[in-house]
């Protein structure tokens, strides 16, 4: 028998590694359906494009690395921008023009869009997986308590927990955040304050994209592999851990996010081996649960206002 | 209150018509407004005037007819752009930020501050004038507005409007939900702003008595259309009655007055 407190360190970093997946894909999709009611379905093909954004286009298995190359600090800035700048292209070629079409117009733009740079990558690298050797040595375990922790999960927890830290401060202690929290509450009644609605909204994609390349680049470093679908089911789960959190509850869909992670580890440890592929099913049947007791999400407030 | 002469108003509303699908709300509704002048909407239900301030505003777009504001063309305006012309509305329904903290809500309203009035300084300054006008809002600063009573949501959104810095404010029913005293107590603090700062008003009240009690310009909607206009303190009650009621004779009954 192995000791137990190693074991429950280990299925907490475990939940939190995931879950901290799940928060950054939540909020990145929160932030805008907060400031436009967009679900933008196109968010997964942004954590792709990036993973991408470091190759040299070919359609060989062993990827030769492009912006990988560069110096990882520098490497990490370029991507990071790369994110924000391909989600602010979207707003400013796509959504901003349709922008007072109704919701269901807006979704079935976002999935054209992902599927425009889906196809895009699918044309430059094929789509067979790649392998992509950046950065070896970051699963070497550490050990803590007696448990074995992968550097790269204490890497993306404290990630996480830094980018949402910045966030927070950025959205509650500076003007521009009270401007932004509020016209993700109610924003015409931003606008009728003088906020400025594109300025905004451009800033909420900025942000957005910027999470989906974090999230880009740590599952590259987990996974090892470049895919061209490999932000998709991330993505499905951030959009329903953001339902559950509350549809534009910045911090309910990071709570959820968390939450999801924590469900899916514990189902993982806890089911026999040979239920262990329903993992899923059970993750989502608890959702349908969930949304029936609770459908407007267990962190909505009051006051949410439907928008005219 | 009138035209004084040369100065140009500032606020000009020229035949105005805006429809929602089918629905015509507003008919070639024409008035102007002068600088420190207090102009009261009043009129029955579903006469236009909510959609007379979004119009203004911004927030719906006129089919056709012209606003002017400060001589700048904003028909077709964004309400943002409206809103940086030192321009404030408040909408009917009340519109706080429930998830924000009362003085979030009330730093919200800075957006369009310009120049020396956007700093810390003058945003302070204005914000302890409106505590102070305001003693609730001050205790509870740090509370979330979704968490406070009606009446006191009603101060914040005026509040609001106060910490624009706007030149001309408009309001929709600042007296709803408010108690009579409190009420007085706005009109009061308007009124001071006004006459010291050289405020303009528009306020949308349902009932034309408060117009009457605070004298002003009142002008009646009715089913779209301006049916009466003048200094609420020359025009006598019936010729009030007959223009809200849309009747030559004294109404019989007053449905349509009702809420």
């Amino acid at each position: 028998m192995t000791p137990i407190g190693p074991y429950i360190l280990q299925i907490l970093f475990d939940s939190l590694t995931l879950g901290s997946l799940y928060a950054m894909g939540a909020l990145g999709i929160a932030l805008i359906f907060g400031v436009m009611r967009l679900v933008n379905f196109a968010h997964g093909n942004f954590v792709a494009f990036c993973v991408f954004a470091l190759l040299v286009p070919s359609t060989e298995v062993t990827a030769r690395v492009f912006l990988g190359a560069l110096p990882t600090p520098l490497l990490i800035l370029v991507i990071l921008a790369i994110g924000a700048g391909l989600s602010m292209a979207s707003e400013i070629i796509v959504f901003r023009h349709i922008r007072q079409a109704n919701p269901v117009t807006m979704m079935i733009a976002s999935f054209a869009t992902g599927f425009t740079l889906q196809y895009i990558l699918l044309f430059l690298f094929s789509s067979r997986p790649k392998t992509v050797d950046l950065w070896a040595g970051i699963s070497t375990p550490v050990t803590i308590a007696g448990a074995h922790i992968p550097l790269l999960q204490l890497i993306t927890i404290g990630v996480t927990l830094v980018l949402l830290l910045s966030l927070t401060w950025l959205l509650r202690r500076t003007q521009f955040g009270i401007e932004m929290r509020g016209a993700a509450e109610d924003f015409m009644m931003a606008r009728l304050l003088g906020v400025r609605a594109n300025r905004i909204i451009l800033a909420a994609f900025a942000v957005s994209g910027f999470l989906a390349a974090s999230i880009g680049l740590i599952l590259v470093a987990q996974s090892g592999t470049a895919d061209i679908k490999m932000g998709l089911p991330i993505m499905l789960v951030a959009f329903v851990s953001t339902v559950i959190g509350g549809m534009g509850n910045l911090f309910g869909a990071v709570m959820a996010g968390f939450l999801v992670g924590l469900v899916t580890t514990l189902l993982q440890v806890t089911l026999p081996l040979e239920l262990r592929g329903f993992r899923d099913a059970l993750v989502y049947a608890a959702v349908i649960l969930m949304l029936l007791w609770r459908p407007q999400g267990l962190f909505a407030s009051a006051t949410a206002k439907e928008r005219v | 209150m009138n035209p004084s002469g040369k100065n140009p108003p500032i606020l000009a509303i020229k035949n105005l018509v805006v429809r929602y699908g089918q629905l015509t709300a507003l008919r070639q509704v024409s008035f102007e407004v002068w600088r420190g002048e207090t102009v009261f909407i009043t009129g029955p239900n579903g006469a236009g005037k909510s959609t007379l301030l979004k119009a203004l505003a911004g927030a719906v777009r006129p089919a056709s007819g012209s606003i002017h504001l400060f001589g700048e063309n904003i028909t077709q305006a964004m309400p943002e752009a409206i809103a940086r012309l030192q321009f404030s509305m408040v909408p009917e329904g009340r519109h706080v930020f429930g998830g924000l903290t009362v003085r979030e809500n009330l730093l919200m309203a800075t957006a369009a501050r310009r120049g020396e009035s956007a700093r810390a300084a003058a945003i302070a300054a204005t914000l302890d004038q409106v505590y102070q006008l305001f003693p609730p809002l001050k205790q509870r600063a740090h509370t979330l507005a979704a968490s406070l009573s009606g009446g006191q949501q009603q101060m914040l959104v005026i509040g609001r409007a106060l910490m624009t810095d706007a030149r001309l404010i408009a309001i929709d029913e600042p007296s709803l939900g408010l108690a009579p005293k409190i009420t007085d107590e706005v009109y009061q603090a308007l009124f001071t702003l006004r006459d010291q700062a050289g405020l303009s008003l528009v306020i949308v009240e349902q009932s034309t008595t408060r117009a009457v009690m605070e004298g002003g310009r009142m002008i009646l909607l009715r089913s779209g259309e301006v049916v009466l206009s003048g200094a609420a303190r020359a025009l006598t009650e019936t010729v009030i009655e007959q223009a809200y009621f849309g009747t030559q004779d004294t109404p019989k009954t007053n449905e349509s007055g009702k809420k």
